[in-house]
C-alpha cells in the first residue's frame, strides 16, 4: 500500500476509449479484444491515470467530486480506489508499476 | 493418397468465393448444406479446397490447415470453416455473434454466448411466428443499421430439439418451418435451414438472454454503455479490424432499447418479449 502512494498509473495508450452523455465510458483493449465498461466514478478515475496523478491525488479528486453528499468516507473511497486499480491492472490495462 | 474426386461445387460466402472439388458423396451433402450459397462460377476463387479419400477416411485441405474424419464430420467442419474464414476475409461488414428474429413490430438482435440457450429461444420465437434472420451470425449493415437475412443452416443439438418439441405442443404454438438436413444421425447436431427469412430492417430490439433452469424471469434495462461493451464483445472480427465498427454498434445502441434478461419459462419469456416489441414500434414506424 505504501508505494501505492507514490506510484503514478497511467493508462496504455493503444486501449481505446469512448466517453458516452452520461459519464460512464468504453475501453477497450485491442490486445485481448475484449471491451469494459466502467461507470462514471470508474471513468473518473480512469481518466485520472494517465500519469499525472498519483493515489492520493485520485483520491482527493475523487472526495472534491463526493464532497456535496459526503456520504462517502475517505477510507471507503480509499478502499474503492485501491481495489478498482488493482483491476485495472489485472485486466493488463495500466503501464505503470503499481503495487497495491 | 488417392483422390477420388467427382465434383466441384462453388460457392459465395459473404464476399469470399471458394471452390471445392472432392468425392461426390461429399459434395452433394456440402451442397445440400450450404445450397443458398451455392455459385455457377468461372473466375477464380478466393480459396480452393479439396476432399480426398483414403479407404473409409477423408482429408480435408484448406489454405491453412488439414483435418480427417469420416464424410459426415469432414462435411460439417467443413461447414464450419467456411463461415468462419468467410466472416473473417469480410472486413467491410459488421458482423456479431447472435441470433435475430422479426415480427409484425420489430426485429430483436439476440446476443449470448455458446451455451446460453439462444438457438432454443430463436427457434422458441420462430414457434410463435417470428421470422429468422439468423440463428448464429448476425450480418449488420454498417451504414443502414440493418439486420440482413442470413441462411446458414441452424445447428441444433438433442436437447434443444427436444425442448422444441415440448413447445410445439402448447396452444399458440406452432412447429417452426425447417427444412431437416440431419443426416442419418451422424452428425453431432441436427442442421435446418428454415424456409423463410426476415427481411432487412433496423433492429427494435437488443435482447442480451441467459437461460437459467428455474430462474424467475428478469429484465434489465441496459445503459447504453453497457449495451456498447456487451455488443463489443460479441463482434466477430479480428482486434484490429473492432474499432472500426465501434461507431456502427454505438449509432445501434443510441437508436435501440437493449436489455439484459434471466429467463427459463419460455412461454413467460416469449409473452414479456412480444409486450416489449409492441412498446418499441413506434420509435420504428418513427424512423
Amino acid at each position: 500500500m505504501t508505494s501505492a502512494l507514490s506510484a503514478h498509473p497511467t493508462a496504455r495508450s493503444d486501449v481505446f476509449t469512448e466517453y458516452l452523455a452520461d459519464g460512464s465510458v468504453v475501453i477497450f483493449d485491442p490486445l485481448t479484444s475484449v471491451a469494459h465498461e466502467l461507470n462514471a466514478t470508474g471513468a473518473f478515475v480512469w481518466d485520472c491515470c494517465d500519469g499525472s496523478y498519483d493515489f492520493q491525488k485520485i483520491v482527493a479528486a475523487l472526495e472534491e467530486c463526493f464532497d456535496a453528499s459526503s456520504e462517502i468516507s475517505t477510507a471507503t473511497l480509499r478502499e474503492d480506489v485501491t481495489y478498482f486499480l488493482q483491476v485495472l491492472l489485472e485486466k493488463n490495462l495500466l503501464i505503470s508499476s503499481l503495487s497495491l | 493418397m488417392s483422390v477420388l474426386a467427382g465434383r466441384r461445387e462453388n460457392f459465395q460466402i459473404l464476399h469470399s468465393s471458394f471452390s471445392i472439388e472432392g468425392p461426390v458423396e461429399c459434395l452433394a451433402l456440402l451442397e445440400k448444406l450450404l445450397h443458398p450459397f451455392w455459385i455457377v462460377s468461372r473466375r477464380a476463387e478466393s480459396f480452393e479446397i479439396f476432399i480426398n479419400r483414403e479407404r473409409e477416411t477423408y482429408y480435408l485441405q484448406t489454405p491453412t490447415l488439414c483435418h480427417s474424419g469420416s464424410c459426415t464430420e469432414i462435411v460439417q467442419f467443413c461447414e464450419w470453416w467456411l463461415f468462419a474464414e468467410a466472416v473473417a476475409a469480410d472486413t467491410d461488414g459488421c458482423q456479431l455473434h447472435g441470433g435475430a428474429v422479426a415480427n409484425e413490430h420489430g426485429a430483436i438482435l439476440l446476443l449470448a454466448p455458446s451455451g446460453h440457450g439462444k438457438t432454443t429461444l430463436t427457434l422458441a420465437l420462430m414457434a410463435r411466428g417470428f421470422t429468422p434472420f439468423t440463428d448464429d451470425i448476425i450480418l449488420l449493415d454498417p451504414h443502414t443499421l440493418t439486420v440482413q437475412p442470413f441462411p446458414r443452416c441452424f445447428h441444433v443439438d438433442a436437447g434443444t430439439t427436444q425442448v422444441i418439441q415440448q413447445l410445439s405442443f402448447k396452444e399458440g404454438y406452432h412447429r417452426p418451418s425447417l427444412e431437416c438436413l440431419e443426416v442419418e444421425n451422424t452428425l453431432a447436431e441436427a442442421l435446418y435451414r428454415p424456409l423463410q427469412w426476415g427481411t432487412p430492417q433496423i433492429p427494435s430490439l437488443i435482447l442480451f438472454p441467459e437461460y437459467r433452469p428455474g430462474a424467475t424471469l428478469h429484465l434489465e434495462r441496459l445503459r447504453p454503455a453497457q449495451a456498447w461493451m456487451l455488443l463489443i464483445n460479441n463482434l466477430m472480427v479480428l482486434p484490429a479490424d473492432a474499432p472500426s465498427r465501434f461507431g456502427t454498434l454505438r449509432a445501434l445502441v443510441d437508436r435501440v432499447q437493449a436489455y439484459q434478461m434471466v429467463h427459463s419459462d419460455l412461454d413467460e419469456t416469449i409473452t414479456a418479449l412480444e409486450r416489449l416489441l409492441e412498446g418499441t414500434s413506434t420509435p420504428k414506424e418513427e424512423s
